[in-house]
């Protein structure tokens, strides 16, 4: 009898390609060359659009999050920690995704793990003098994009000290994984970058940093890190000017295009929402438009809201259709009583709590442990580690390319 | 153009022959090309397709046809008729559409009879069955695959 499984591989995976992310292991535990066939051919490239699946971080672990709706309704659904296939147990602080690889930050910023989760490859990155990784270097991953075969990067950002004149500067290194190996850049850049994490966003292989004019320090700007060129390119405006107390993050679309949640406050007694969406990405310029505004408007609606009263956001990410946004409190993790909590803000004005808390194998934060075996200046950056709770990237296709790491 | 030349003639592997709208048959590709090339009369032989299944094809291109303006059928209603039209349809008869779809080059056929597929089989249960597919690991290799796909969500 003829069967579905005797049709010519590219037809398959025709198939393959409409089945959810969702039947995943299903397919691959059918047998075996459906198995290898799911790693030739990519999945879900078409699947549903109603459901959030990502990467997150809690309590220095890995997660996988999915989230659904349900009609117009965001609802939690699961979240589950990841064991690292390589069977090392280390705690992650910072994970980043692009093009299908996730770039995994080792607590204390003291090993890189580059891991391709649709082909269970992981990779270490080892630094450029065999040394350890220095505590107060920050990184992000990129790709360039000169030809089809994506070459991912690593860009690595120091703290460098001029010998004669005494002064600070930024020093930057690329990591190259197709030759596995560092390049020292001639780059430099005037501007402050930011580096909280939601702070940065990952789009098409280059990283947008949030930045600063160290001379005026308001007004923010979003500066671009181009892995082709392998340069910043010029400040970019955002469409809202920074004044009084407010905080502002960044996201993207599943089209591909840069979002920022600007939020204004006064504790206890109001706070504002605002996202914002580019309708076009130049080298030069960006042009917004406002995607909604919501507001909590007096003390009475803040207390009855079910937001904490001095909320400042975290990382977020949102449905573009539906006008929803889930977003984490950025110091949730010093506030016992909202942990595991994140908040969703929708265009219609109605504010949700949407608990998460059902984490399993979760150990209690260590965030404000105190260690005292760490040298002083590692236990203050630790501590300024909001990384109990981050949203990564909540896009169905997890995987837009197959890249095999050697 | 005369009313012949406005019919075409399609005939199975099994010499099954069916008289259609040129219109509808040119929605196959294959076909497009064999009547460009000038290479056929007006009866075209068609040697990887059985007549029952190209009577299915048949039923789709008409329906997907847009001639003399009868093809102005609302797109809701459209993917209605797509969904009822391989809701029933067995294994065996969705493989054969598959690859006469392929070989016919219907691109918006291909894509939802592969859909179709797609939509039946979800759980590993599905897939066993419906595809007729049987496990061949070996417990270590299936535990081996759960650990690396831990991440994934089952539905």
């Amino acid at each position: 009898m003829t069967s579905i499984s005797d049709l010519p591989g590219d037809l398959l995976g025709e198939i393959l390609s409409k089945v959810v992310l969702t039947s995943l292991r299903a397919v691959r535990l059918t047998c075996k060359r459906w198995n290898s066939l799911s790693k030739y051919h990519i999945f879900g490239k078409e699947a549903t659009r109603n459901q959030f699946l990502g990467f997150m971080m809690i309590d220095y672990k890995v997660c996988s999050m999915r989230l659904d709706f349900q009609g117009n309704n965001l609802v939690y659904s699961s979240i589950k920690q990841v064991s690292l296939p390589d069977q090392v147990q280390i705690s992650i602080s910072e994970i980043f995704h692009c093009g299908g690889l996730l770039l995994c930050v080792a607590k204390y910023h003291s090993r890189l793990l580059v891991w391709n989760p649709y082909l269970g490859q992981t990779r270490w990155v080892f630094s450029r003098t065999g040394t350890d990784f220095h505590i107060g270097d920050n990184y992000s991953l990129g790709h360039d994009n000169n030809n089809n075969h994506l070459n991912h990067k690593i860009l690595k950002v120091f703290n460098g000290c001029d010998d004669t004149t005494k002064k600070h500067f930024y020093g930057f290194e690329i990591y190259d994984l197709n030759s596995n190996s560092w390049r020292l850049l001639d780059v430099k850049t005037k501007w402050d970058l930011d580096w909280m994490i939601q702070c940065r966003v990952i789009l098409k292989g280059n990283t947008y940093f949030l930045a600063q004019d160290p001379k005026r320090l308001i007004d923010n700007f979003l500066l671009c890190f181009d892995f082709t060129q392998e340069r910043f390119g010029p400040p970019l405006t955002l469409p809202f000017s920074s004044s009084g107390m407010y905080s502002s993050t960044l996201s993207c679309t599943r089209e591909d295009q840069l979002a920022v949640l600007h939020q204004r406050l006064k504790p206890g007694r109001y706070t504002l929402f605002e996202i914002w969406v580019t309708t076009k990405i130049e080298t030069k310029a960006l042009s917004w438009s406002k995607l909604f505004k919501v507001a909590i408007d007096s003390p009475v609606a803040l207390a009855s809201s079910g937001f904490p009263s001095c909320f400042n956001t975290g990382s977020f990410f949102f449905d573009e259709e539906k006008k929803v946004a889930v977003v984490t409190d950025l110091y949730g993790y010093v506030k016992p009583q909202h942990f595991r909590k994140a908040y969703i803000i929708s265009n219609d004005g109605c504010f949700k709590c949407l608990n998460i808390g059902q984490v399993l194998n979760l150990p209690i934060p260590d965030v404000l442990e105190q260690d005292d075996s760490l040298p002083l200046y590692m236990r203050g950056v630790q501590r300024q580690d909001p990384t109990w709770l981050l949203f990564l990237f909540m896009f169905q296709v997890l995987v837009q390319v197959q890249l095999p790491i050697k | 153009m005369s009313k012949s030349e406005k019919k075409i003639v399609l005939k199975s592997l099994d010499n099954e022959a069916f008289e259609v709208e040129k219109a509808v048959a040119l929605q196959s590709q294959t076909i497009w090309v064999m009547c460009e090339d000038k290479c056929v009369g007006n009866e075209i032989p068609l040697e990887n397709v059985t007549g029952q299944i190209l009577a299915k094809v048949i039923d789709y291109c008409k329906k997907h046809a847009v001639v003399d303006g009868d093809g102005d059928e609302s797109s809701e209603e459209l993917k209605n008729w797509d969904t009822e039209f391989t809701k029933n349809m067995d294994q065996s008869t969705l493989f054969n559409m598959i690859l006469a779809a392929n070989y016919l080059n219907i691109k918006s056929l291909l894509n939802l009879t592969c859909q179709a597929v797609a939509d039946k089989t979800k759980t590993i249960d599905e897939f066993h069955t419906f595809l007729n597919i049987e496990n061949n690991f070996t417990p270590e290799e299936e535990a081996q695959i759960c650990q690396e796909n831990l991440w994934a969500f089952d539905d």
